[in-house]
């Protein structure tokens, strides 16, 4: 499943996020799926209820880790890009939805 | 699951093993907890509350729940039900003996549970050989009654031994038949299975043979440790990259997973229970802070498999299975004796 922009997401049903050092896991009990996220994902994840959207929640994770260090344009913005793709292959894994489908289900 | 991850060690384990129970109805030839009577100084219905609780507390994503036959305790139902009420989800293994309708019934009825009955020949004669008289009838009794319970996920689970490897079609067939999926568990050394080891367990070949089997049903699920035929992908010699075999591809043992026997002793994997392996008991420290102070938990963290440096199929094995090394070779940091690599390379 492709995201777009201004698509608002949430947790799929059935899945439980956990912190770790590396930054946190995925599972889903019915399937047995086990999936690995970078910390990023796990905030973009853990901090969203389902009234952001995708743009909304790059915007947020990049201000989280940026914090109050001048980072330039460039780099933000290939953060974007790279959150934008991580965000969407979650989307494709399952893990999350976007809440019209979840409304839908 | 990348090895790196696992040896930085996790917050809390993806599953635990518990073992509610010592008493069997049974008494199968491989069975890895020794199972039969009731022992003295099984936790009681507060132990197994509390102990659910710290689980539910540390994040454990699920409880992998096993015995003896879990159905021989009495609150067993009751158990699974505080678990999921309070987030945690559940697997058990049954040989499905003490099903009936009324149990059956209830298990629909109670959400986020995989239920995997054990059955190891296609037919009575293979089976009742390994796992005594009555037990196939029992189990397909139970399998009938589950499926027809709107139960999460319900398993077939066969270990898969000399005696049943030519019936894997039919096992496929049965498990199908009640819109249950096929799982093969590797047979390994612990309990009873030390004794029938040399009887049961199979050899190179026979273990190509269940890999090519495993490649040609992707829907099969394989047990922990079957990661081991992964070097059979890794090498080009069977199907390539396609033919990795899905699920865990490294031992968890002490880092993503432990087991508490129906004692509360706890141990780095239910195929370790050996007293040297101990982290020590549930009763006099609560498992969540266990996982993070045990030196017996460590050490498996910091193994690493020096005959296995270099193998191309390292990430998708890590070295095989820690019980097999160890009850086999006589070392946890041993390269799994049946590993398959000098097949591939043949
Ligand atoms: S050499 Fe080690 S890592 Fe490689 S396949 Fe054999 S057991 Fe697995
Ligand atoms: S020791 Fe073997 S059975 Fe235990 S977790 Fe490791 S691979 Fe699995």
């Amino acid at each position: 499943m492709e995201l777009a922009p201004e698509d608002r997401y949430q947790i799929a049903p059935g899945w439980r996020i956990r912190r770790e050092a590396f930054g946190g896991l995925a599972y889903h009990h019915r399937t047995g799926r086990l999936v690995v996220l970078s910390s990023p994902l796990v905030w973009a994840l853990l901090q969203n209820d389902g009234t952001a959207t995708v743009a909304e929640m790059v915007e947020k994770v990049v201000a989280e880790a940026r914090g109050t260090r001048a980072v330039a344009a460039e780099t933000l913005a290939r953060a974007r890009e790279r959150l934008l793709v991580l965000l969407s292959d979650l989307a494709n894994k399952g893990v999350i939805t976007r809440c019209e489908d979840a409304a839908r289900d | 699951m990348e090895a790196k991850y696992l040896a930085q060690g996790l917050v809390a384990p993806i599953t635990v093993t518990w073992e509610v129970t010592y008493a069997c109805n049974l008494r199968c030839a491989h069975c890895l907890s020794d199972s039969g009577p009731k022992r003295a100084g099984e936790l009681d219905g507060d132990e197994a509350r509390a102990l659910i609780d710290d689980l539910a507390a540390m994040g454990v994503f699920y409880i992998n729940i096993g015995g003896g036959e879990p159905f021989v305790r009495p609150d067993f139902l009751d158990l699974l039900e505080y678990a999921t009420q309070r987030g945690l989800p559940c697997q058990f293994s049954t040989n499905g003996m003490l099903v009936d309708e009324e149990r059956a019934r209830r298990l629909g009825s109670i959400g986020d549970v995989r239920v995997q009955v054990s059955l190891d020949g296609a037919d009575r004669e293979t089976n009742d050989l390994i796992r005594g008289r009555g037990s196939y009838d029992g189990a397909l009794r139970a399998l009938d009654l589950l499926s027809r319970q709107p139960i999460d996920e319900l398993w077939l689970n066969t270990v898969v031994t000399r005696k049943n490897l030519d019936q894997l079609d039919r096992l496929y067939a049965i498990a199908r038949e009640h819109g249950a999926r096929l799982r093969l568990a590797r047979l390994r050394p612990s309990g009873r299975g030390r004794a029938s080891w040399e009887a049961l367990h199979l050899g190179p070949e026979e273990h190509r043979a269940v890999y090519q089997w495993l490649t040609a049903h992707p829907d099969v699920t394989t047990g922990d440790s079957y990661f081991i035929l992964n070097a059979l992908a890794a090498t080009g010699a069977m199907s390539g990259a396609a033919g990795w075999l899905h699920g865990f591809n490294v031992c968890g043992a002490g880092r993503a997973t432990c087991c508490i026997t129906p004692t509360g002793e706890v141990y780095p994997c239910a195929f370790l229970l050996g007293t040297e392996w101990s982290a020590g008991n549930i009763r006099k420290m609560p498992l969540s802070q266990m996982w993070e102070t045990s030196p017996v938990f460590a050490g498996f963290r910091r193994t690493q498999i020096g005959e296995c440096q270099g193998c191309p199929a390292y990430a998708h094995c890590g070295g095989g299975c820690r019980a097999v090394s160890y009850y086999v070779a006589g070392s946890i940091a041993a390269k799994d004796p049946e590993c398959v690599l000098p097949l591939a390379r043949a």
